[in-house]
């Protein structure tokens, strides 16, 4: 595409353009389909962006993108590359992250909810001296012992 | 693997968590399982399996009984699990021979011990742990370092009496 506008397109979608430049670009693209279908599509891979879920952004989404963006010419590939802002990244930015934090999460829940199982069987094997594992192996006077022990063994050393 | 005897695998290997997690839908959590998480749960059918009768309902009512335990007294508990598993083969054994011997004790006296730690850890939530680590040495030591504590405990009395 030859067309002057073609490189203000992205800023005409973002609304970076000033109102003159805003009205030229606009009555150029109700005369040139090549540019309506650019400006198509640059709208929608920016809804598309925006429309990211706050977790967790779906795999069919990205795919649906990412296959656009190949598909595109070399030269749109790079034009693209605008679209690399921190205005949009930004928030993919951020639900990248969130779902990131969020498999975390998930996953330490699953480690722990094992752990939980292996603590039970545990447990259940040796419930009776777990009960009173505290009090296993002492008397009324030993206790007393025991409950000043560290204190009598620092008394024996020189 | 048949649905059936899926179940019956999940409801024998894992006792107590069969009554809640298996009967909603046991072949989609099977399926859902790793080959790993699979073979652990049949080899842990197998080890369950093998064991007495007897020993397999004791299991289970100490697994129910662990569920209903509230949560101050599931965390006491794991403590001491965590305990006896920081605890070497031969602590163990030593161990397992004291318990032998405390259940020798009257209920009366077994109470009055656990209502004693009881009162005293407590009273000195933050000695828990120092109280823990005084037990495990008490436990290691003979005879003889036992009847010098003893001593130095009544020694130490006398001094703070005086």
């Amino acid at each position: 595409m030859s067309c002057t506008v073609e490189e203000e397109l992205t800023a005409y979608v973002d609304g970076e353009l000033s109102a003159v430049e805003a009205a030229r670009v606009r009555t150029h693209l109700t005369s040139c389909a090549p540019c309506r279908s650019t400006e198509e599509l640059l709208r929608r891979t920016v809804t598309e962006l925006a429309a990211l879920p706050g977790f967790e952004p779906s795999p069919g989404l990205r795919r649906r993108v990412l296959a656009e963006v190949e598909s595109l010419p070399r030269r749109w590939t790079e034009r693209l590359q605008r679209w690399l802002r921190p205005a949009v990244l930004a928030p993919a930015g951020v639900a990248l992250a969130t779902a990131v934090v969020v498999a975390m999460v998930v996953g330490q829940r699953v480690v722990a909810e094992r752990t939980e199982r292996g603590a039970e069987l545990a447990v259940a094997e040796h419930y009776e001296l777990l009960s009173d594992y505290e009090v296993v192996g002492l008397s009324r006077d030993d206790l007393d012992v025991v409950e000043h022990l560290d204190e009598l063994q620092k008394e024996g050393r020189p | 693997m048949r649905i059936g005897a899926l179940t019956a695998l999940l409801l024998c290997a894992v006792p107590a968590w069969a009554q809640t997690d298996v009967s909603d839908d046991a072949a989609a959590r099977f399926d859902r399982m790793s080959e790993q998480e699979k073979a652990q749960l049949r080899e842990r059918l197998r080890q369950f399996k093998a064991l007495p009768l007897d020993e397999q309902a004791r299991i289970q009512a100490n697994v129910a009984r662990w569920r209903a335990l509230p949560p101050e007294e599931k965390a006491r508990v794991r403590q001491n699990l965590e305990s006896f598993q920081r605890l070497s083969p031969d602590e163990r054994q030593r161990l397992l021979g004291q318990w032998r011997e405390f259940q020798k004790l009257t209920p009366e006296q077994r109470q009055d011990l656990r209502q004693r730690m009881r009162e005293y850890l407590r009273a000195n939530p933050e000695r828990r742990r120092q109280m823990m680590e005084n037990l495990r040495e008490w436990r290691s030591m003979s005879r003889e370092q036992r009847e010098l504590m003893r001593q130095r405990l009544r020694e130490m009395r006398e001094r703070r009496g005086k």
